[in-house]
């Protein structure tokens, strides 16, 4: 009976290790995960608009992001997932014109990127908000998708519809 | 009144344009797809090179090409799965080479392409060389949120190479 009592949360224990395994494939597929914090706290920072946003890439740094402040100066900063907190790490070069940027970009950045995991789900690798020669404003997003084919997926930031995507087999 | 004939109208106009997006590729679709596809190699032994799926009408109506044994390109119709015209394209295409090079059925290349898009429409499919001489199979895709979808799917590994789409509006 006693070797039961010991033997039992073992064998639980091993399940869930087992289960915890076999799960976490599906856990690490949202690698945007703490990017919404991230985004917040480099805005708090410096007041302005997120144009610019990369995973970590093995570097220890976790995200990378850029935000075109009020007075149109950009500022990049990294983010560890767990922490949440965003530190600058310096300027980029030049200066944008965040009103523009800002009034054209109707749809937020979280509910485009909703949209591209609805459609091409996969591994987050960057993001990138810019006006076309035209005007337009468009949030361009990097996937891989799970057979291995980087896919670039470009959504309107004033409907919040894709307008257009590519992916090519990864060689 | 006014307002009546508008709204006649506008339901008269959506239920002419919206069948264009709302045709999905079901599988009862592929089924009769499969019969024409069939049929037609009955017809001419070759290799099936296009296929185009014109759904807006009630009965299913397929355009396809085959490429003959003996090099000759031929043009077919079918409906409801029996072959209505059959006539011979211009010009003459390499038969051992294009049918030489698949190595995958194009039934397991169109599965992977409808996975890539599901519950859209399908439109047509390419058989072609690449410049490089790999060939694969093109698929168009009309989507729900009205894009135009290609999917280029290996026909050597039975992979999607890459994919394309844009809005057409």
């Amino acid at each position: 009976m006693r070797i039961e009592a010991v033997r039992l949360p073992l064998i639980t224990r091993t399940a869930s290790l087992v289960m915890v395994l076999l799960a976490s494939p599906v856990l690490a597929s949202d690698n945007t995960e703490g990017l919404d914090d991230c985004l917040a706290s480099a805005r708090e920072l410096h007041e302005g608009l997120p144009v610019r946003w990369e995973v970590e890439n093995g570097s220890g740094h976790g995200f990378e992001i850029e935000v075109v402040a009020i007075d149109g100066r950009v500022w990049k900063s990294q983010c560890l997932p767990a922490s949440g907190k965003a530190s600058v790490v310096g300027r980029g070069i030049g200066i944008q014109d965040y009103a523009t940027m800002s009034a054209r970009a109707k749809v937020a950045e979280q509910d485009a990127r909703n949209t591209v995991r609805t459609y091409f789900p996969g591994r987050f690798i960057e993001m990138v908000f810019d006006l076309t020669w035209r005007g337009g404003a468009i949030y361009t997003y990097t996937v891989i998708t799970p057979d291995d084919r980087e896919t670039s997926v470009e959504v309107d930031a004033a409907s919040g519809r894709i307008l257009r995507s590519r992916s090519k087999a990864i060689d | 009144m006014t307002k009546l004939s508008i709204t006649a109208v506008i339901t008269a106009l959506s239920t002419t344009i919206v069948p264009a997006y709302a045709a999905e590729f079901t599988p009862e679709m592929d089924t009769a797809l499969q019969t024409c596809l069939d049929t037609a190699l009955r017809q001419h032994a070759g290799v099936v090179t296009q296929w185009e799926i014109d759904s807006r009408t009630s009965a299913l109506i397929i355009k396809l090409d085959v490429v003959a044994s003996d090099d000759l390109v031929w043009s077919m119709r079918c409906e409801g799965g029996a072959i209505v015209s059959d006539e011979r394209k211009m010009g003459n295409k390499n038969y051992k080479m294009l049918s030489s090079r698949v190595k995958v059925p194009e039934t397991t290349t169109r599965q992977a392409a409808v996975e890539e898009y599901p519950g859209t429409e399908l439109t047509r499919m390419k058989y072609s060389l690449s410049w490089k001489g790999s060939p694969y199979f093109t698929y168009t895709f009309m989507t729900a949120d009205a894009r135009e979808a290609t999917v280029d799917v290996s026909a050597v590994t039975g992979k999607i190479e890459r994919t394309y789409s844009s809005r057409v509006d």
